[in-house]
């Protein structure tokens, strides 16, 4: 307990110097929102041992850390080339954003169609701090979570999307967060704000990228609308590095017949905790909640998803797929809530995961929450090591034995890997699988 | 090209093969037969260096060398092949993609380059004729959603493109229909010359009216119990296993 309050009052303590750099940005009406953040984070504190959401994920390392927030000036030197490896380098919308604040240069939003908005939220706010202040303020997103109310306290920038009604843009935007070779030490809170209006459709990917071999903080979180009708294909993938802590929340409505599908590709971090609350307030929307995390060495990486049925004739598909080497650990806990009024639901959710070391560990929690009579629920779980019948087949026809368990590793992670759409993505997910194969600690040699 | 020697063989403590003797030339065709739990399939197993197996006694030589050294890699890459009872489904894994990979690392072993795409694509059209295989099998994974003939098919098919000095048939007629089992026969007729040797276990007598075996060995509790031509084969069929016992 003593221990908790120490971290409480080490982030208070930053918000103070935080505060003291915004100079006469203090009366505004967003820092008032931090404010308010701030104090309901303070009341809340960390989550305990005893928090049944955190069972299986010790904060300890985290909390025991000292972060210091932005340091208020932009990193300076970092150049196109530097980050071109991480792009997709054909004619996506880009924005990219280094120790969390915003690099017009390094981004690209040429050609934007008409009603579309992709800027900056900084910009956004700074210009007019409404809708936005009073949006937060309703939204509750902060009032019950230490990392949410946190992400609103230090609000800075992040991204602001905003696709009209109708509009399909071709093109994937995406969102490059860089932690600098200045990172180390540092905590980022980046904050987008995804609008798609009414039969509107987008493909947006938030890429997290370590430059830095340090430690250091990243407790994100997107809210993301979709209006009736609206489709969205929505991409995270972190690979920050091992050294490094990830806290990621991402926060769903999904009005009549809209479209959310959410993949969640975690291969970096040594402690990773990915939150997804999808609501499906309108009726017949979809959600499709597709995973797949990798850990090495003693990464932890956890995944909670919550799928909220409000109303009746909603799906929803969910798949994870872990894969888990060395001393790392997984969690996933998902839950489904069917409410009352949500008949004709119908619900399918799958995590698997691969052991591939006696060390490795994974918790799995699966979670139906039923109140209404005429829906379909379906979850599995399986927790498993490569099958060493197929392993022998393969070896059988003169393949190495170890690159006999990379084929097989590989077509576990495909099923997630194979519903990615935009290409250079999937190439870029690929490359870090099979990078993975050549950097492994020891890949159960024995069978 | 291969000898076996008194090999004894066990999984989990039981003792299966009980001292078996046998010596495959260059270009002969052997059959294997015997009653279910006879060991027919252990041997089949053992000598494709499936690792639950333990082999407690005995010596396999292959072109000189010590066979039981060697891992199941590179028994394949040095020429035998496992046509299995029951091939494994490998979900992911495309055919194509799978075969490719096991050829090439075959021509590894062998000193050759890596095969170009087209000249890859030529020798699978080539060899599909061979078993009648449907092309959309090659696109698909490794035997996922493949009916038993088709599997059994496949097989003799990946044989066929790898083309195996020893290749060894585990009772590849068992679930085929009488069509099924001409086109599988006919395969392994198509790929055996005077190099290639085969090891033909069955539990049947009649795949061997289509693959004509040099020499018939009845296998018995782990032992090879009687050996004689391919008219014992026949004499088999019409007097059971019985009077051997």
């Amino acid at each position: 307990m003593k221990e908790q309050h120490n971290s409480v009052q080490k982030f208070i303590k930053q918000f103070e110097t935080f505060e003291q750099h915004l100079n006469g940005r203090k009366s505004s009406a967003v820092h008032r929102l931090r404010r308010k953040a701030l104090s309901d984070f303070r009341e809340i504190g960390f989550p305990g041992s005893k928090n049944e959401q955190w069972r299986f994920t010790d904060l300890s390392a985290l909390l025991n850390t000292l972060f210091e927030s932005h340091h208020l000036n932009p990193p300076a030197g970092l150049r196109k080339a530097d980050i071109n490896s991480f792009t997709f380098n054909n004619n996506e919308i880009q924005l990219v954003f280094v120790d969390g604040f915003f690099i017009p240069e390094l981004s690209d939003r040429e050609q934007l169609p008409d009603n579309v908005v992709v800027d900056s939220l900084k910009t956004v706010y700074s210009h007019q701090a409404e809708p936005f202040v009073s949006e937060m303020e309703n939204d509750r997103l902060f009032q019950d979570d230490s990392f949410r109310a946190l992400n609103a306290a230090f609000l800075w920038d992040g991204a602001f999307i905003e696709i009209g009604s109708g509009v399909e843009l071709n093109r994937p935007i995406h969102l490059l967060f860089f932690a600098s070779k200045e990172a180390d030490g540092k905590m980022d809170h980046p904050h987008n704000r995804i609008y798609l209006r009414k039969g509107a459709s987008a493909k947006i990917v938030e890429s997290f990228i370590s430059l830095n071999t340090g430690t250091h903080f990243t407790n994100a979180l997107s809210r993301v609308e979709l209006a009736e009708n609206a489709r969205l294909e929505h991409y995270h993938l972190q690979n920050e590095n091992l050294q490094s802590f990830h806290i990621g929340n991402t926060l769903v409505k999904q009005d009549r017949s809209s479209f959310y599908a959410s993949t969640s590709l975690t291969f970096g971090g040594k402690l990773t905790r990915n939150n997804i609350v999808t609501s499906l307030i309108g009726e017949g929307a979809e959600t499709v909640l597709n995973g797949l995390y990798m850990g090495q060495a003693d990464q932890h990486i956890d995944n909670n998803t919550v799928i909220r049925h409000e109303t009746s004739a909603g799906t929803s598909h969910e798949l994870y797929q872990g894969i888990l080497m060395n001393r790392s650990r997984g969690v996933f806990s998902g839950l489904i809530l069917v409410q009352p009024h949500a008949q004709k639901t119908d619900a399918r959710q799958s995590n698997n995961a691969l052991l591939l070391s006696d060390e490795a560990r994974i918790d799995s929690k699966p979670q139906l929450e039923i109140y209404a009579d005429d829906v379909k629920c379906t979850h599995g779980a399986t927790v498993g090591r490569l099958d060493k019948e197929a392993i022998f087949y393969l070896r059988a026809r003169g393949i190495d034995v170890q690159e006999a368990k990379n084929m097989l590793t590989f077509a576990f992670a495909e099923k997630v890997t194979e519903k990615i759409s935009i290409q250079p993505l999937r190439r870029i997910v690929e490359s870090l699988i099979l990078k993975r194969f050549k950097t492994i600690e020891h890949f159960n040699i024995e069978m | 090209m291969l000898e076996v020697k008194n090999l004894h063989a066990s999984i989990e403590g039981n003792e299966i093969l009980k001292g078996i003797d046998l010596k495959i030339n260059r270009g002969e065709i052997h059959a294997i037969m015997g009653p279910n739990g006879s060991g027919k399939s252990t041997l089949a197993n053992v000598l494709a260096g499936k690792e639950e197996y333990e082999v407690t006694r005995g010596e396999v030589f292959y072109n000189g060398k010590n066979l039981l050294e060697m891992a199941p890699e590179e028994r394949a890459r040095a020429g035998i092949f496992l046509a299995f009872q029951y091939p494994v489904e490998i979900p992911g894994v495309t055919n194509m993609y799978f075969l490719k990979t096991a050829l090439n690392e075959k021509r590894k072993y062998q000193g050759l380059d890596e095969i170009d795409a087209v000249d890859f694509l030529a020798l699978v059209r080539e060899k599909m004729k061979v078993v009648e295989m449907d092309q959309s099998l090659l696109n698909r994974p490794v035997n996922e959603g493949f009916s038993g003939g088709e599997k059994k098919r496949n097989e003799i098919f990946q044989m066929a493109i790898l083309e195996p000095r020893l290749g060894i048939l585990d009772e590849t007629d068992s679930g085929l229909d009488i069509d099924a089992l001409r086109i599988v026969a006919n395969g392994v007729n198509q790929l055996h010359d005077k190099d290639k040797s085969f090891l033909v276990v069955t539990h049947y007598q009649r795949l061997l009216n289509y693959i004509i075996p040099d020499y018939v060995h009845v296998l018995y509790n782990g032992k090879i119990v009687k050996s004689g031509g391919k008219e014992l084969a026949l004499e088999l069929e019409d007097k059971g296993y019985d009077w051997l016992k």
